[in-house]
């Protein structure tokens, strides 16, 4: 498992993209493949700064059986969470984009009233 | 926000910028366009030698022309003179215009001819130098530039392999914008090697994808580019460096009077862990100094007193002072050096 800090700045979307891309060129991610995940990343690390969160995020980047997990949080932000619930926020919801580009996105509870943003991208889902 | 990824994270914009243009139907600047000849940008070193659309009876017939320059079908000198926009000519009349000015000049060495064709023939480069004015380049910059692989593809054409100005000048020109990006585009610096991997890869990934009929992995892409996965992936990121961003900029790219920018999120050096270890390696020396000597050296390096104020200070003489400190700096040098052993 991989452990990323970051911000959501484009100079931090920048590392996130190479160490994912070297972890999913190790499970054979096809490049769109792992440009869906480039997408999910940043579109959750932007909303979860849009948000008020707090400017540094936690990864944890793991390899599942045939695809790459990612474990992005914790987050405490009520208006995060209603993006994730399917709540439109004005165009797309952040739950639909995500469920766009990986297979699965779960919101997981973590300690102190936080939350986790689990999401998975498989070779050859999609 | 997200970047665009519409292209993947591999966007040459050369032959895909050529393509989607035509598709989208954007008009020919400075004359008809044919299909196919903006693409061309791999021909670049190949001169119009390399043509191999070329029709040879029509280079026949050009080669005979050239050679007799006034069995040219336009005689009329004053033909240069004449100021004709671009749109207002037919294709037929724009090349035989254009082969008229070229053998002027080429044959003749009629100056005022080869200004005629690059003025003719400017519009092509200010549209080509417009798809990639979204580099962070200025447009005028790149016009300049492109402007450059105009004269020389004018300077360069060869009569004799009857192709079209605009086929030869097309390639020249993007060829010209490219080696600008490539060598001071990138507001980010990027090493030679990288960007032309990165130049490499779009090839590779476009000639893999029908080739494999789905998406290829890095691990493929790298094998063919003859790249290992980590160069290939370090390529493609290199990709997004044609900008760089302000460090005042907002985290997200936005305006607003927010006045927290991208450096503030940025880690430095942390002078209090300096601070920290000298604290740590002098305390024990420190403690046996006596109480006079801690204060001399306060004042002296902590104050910022000269040996003549502490002195005054302190009631004794410069000399007395300078001694104390003298001894309280060994003390401490002893002290360290046990600490050290």
């Amino acid at each position: 498992m991989i452990r990323l800090q970051v911000s959501a700045t484009p100079t931090a979307f920048s590392v996130v993209r190479m160490v994912l891309g070297g972890v999913a060129a190790r499970v054979d991610l096809s490049l769109d493949e792992i440009d869906d995940l480039y997408v999910a990343v940043e579109e959750l690390l932007t909303a979860a700064t849009d948000s008020g969160e707090a400017p540094l995020h936690e990864l944890a980047i793991e390899v599942v059986d045939d695809g790459v997990s990612i474990n992005a949080g914790p987050f405490r932000s009520a208006g995060l969470r209603a993006r994730l619930s399917g709540r439109r926020d004005g165009g797309f919801d952040l739950e639909t984009v995500m469920r766009g580009v990986v297979e699965s996105v779960e919101v997981c509870a973590a300690p102190d009233d936080c939350y986790c943003v689990v999401f998975a991208k498989r070779r050859g889902a999609s | 926000m997200v970047e665009a990824h519409d292209k993947g994270p591999l966007d040459d914009p050369s032959a895909r910028d050529e393509r989607s243009a035509r598709g989208a139907g954007e008009p020919a600047v400075g004359r008809d366009e044919r299909p196919g000849e903006a693409e061309r940008d791999d021909e670049l070193q190949a001169g119009p030698a390399s043509d191999g659309d070329a029709d040879e009876s029509d280079a026949a017939a050009d080669s005979d022309a050239a050679a007799d320059p006034d069995d040219n079908e336009i005689d009329d000198e004053d033909l240069i003179e004449r100021v004709v926009p671009p749109t207002g000519r037919g294709k037929d009349e724009s090349e035989k215009l254009d082969q008229f000015l070229l053998r002027r000049y080429h044959l003749h060495g009629d100056r005022h001819a080869r200004d005629q064709l690059i003025t003719m023939y400017l519009p092509l480069v200010r549209s080509l130098a417009r798809r990639y004015s979204s580099r962070g380049e200025h447009f005028d910059d790149l016009v300049q530039v492109g402007s450059i692989g105009l004269i020389k593809a004018i300077d360069r054409f060869d009569l004799t392999r009857g192709v079209e100005l605009t086929t030869y000048a097309t390639p020249n020109i993007i060829g010209e914008i490219k080696r600008y990006f490539r060598d001071k585009g990138w507001s980010v610096r990027v090493p030679r090697g990288l960007q032309e991997l990165n130049i490499r890869l779009n090839k590779v990934i476009d000639e893999l994808v029908p080739k494999l009929q789905r998406s290829p992995t890095i691990n493929e892409i790298a094998e063919a580019a003859g790249a290992t996965p980590e160069e290939v992936l370090e390529a493609l990121e290199t990709s997004q460096a044609y900008n760089s961003v302000s460090l005042q900029a907002a985290p997200n790219g936005e305006s607003g009077d927010d006045e927290t920018g991208l450096i503030d999120y940025m880690g430095t050096e942390e002078e209090a862990y300096d601070t920290m270890e000298d604290r740590t390696m002098l305390a024990p020396g420190f403690a046996k100094l006596d109480a006079r000597e801690r204060y001399i050296l306060h004042l002296r390096f902590f104050e910022g007193l000269t040996q003549s104020q502490i002195a005054a200070r302190v009631g004794i003489s410069q000399m007395h002072v300078s001694r104390l400190i003298r001894r309280a700096l060994e003390k401490l040098r002893a002290n360290i050096g046990e600490g050290a052993l």
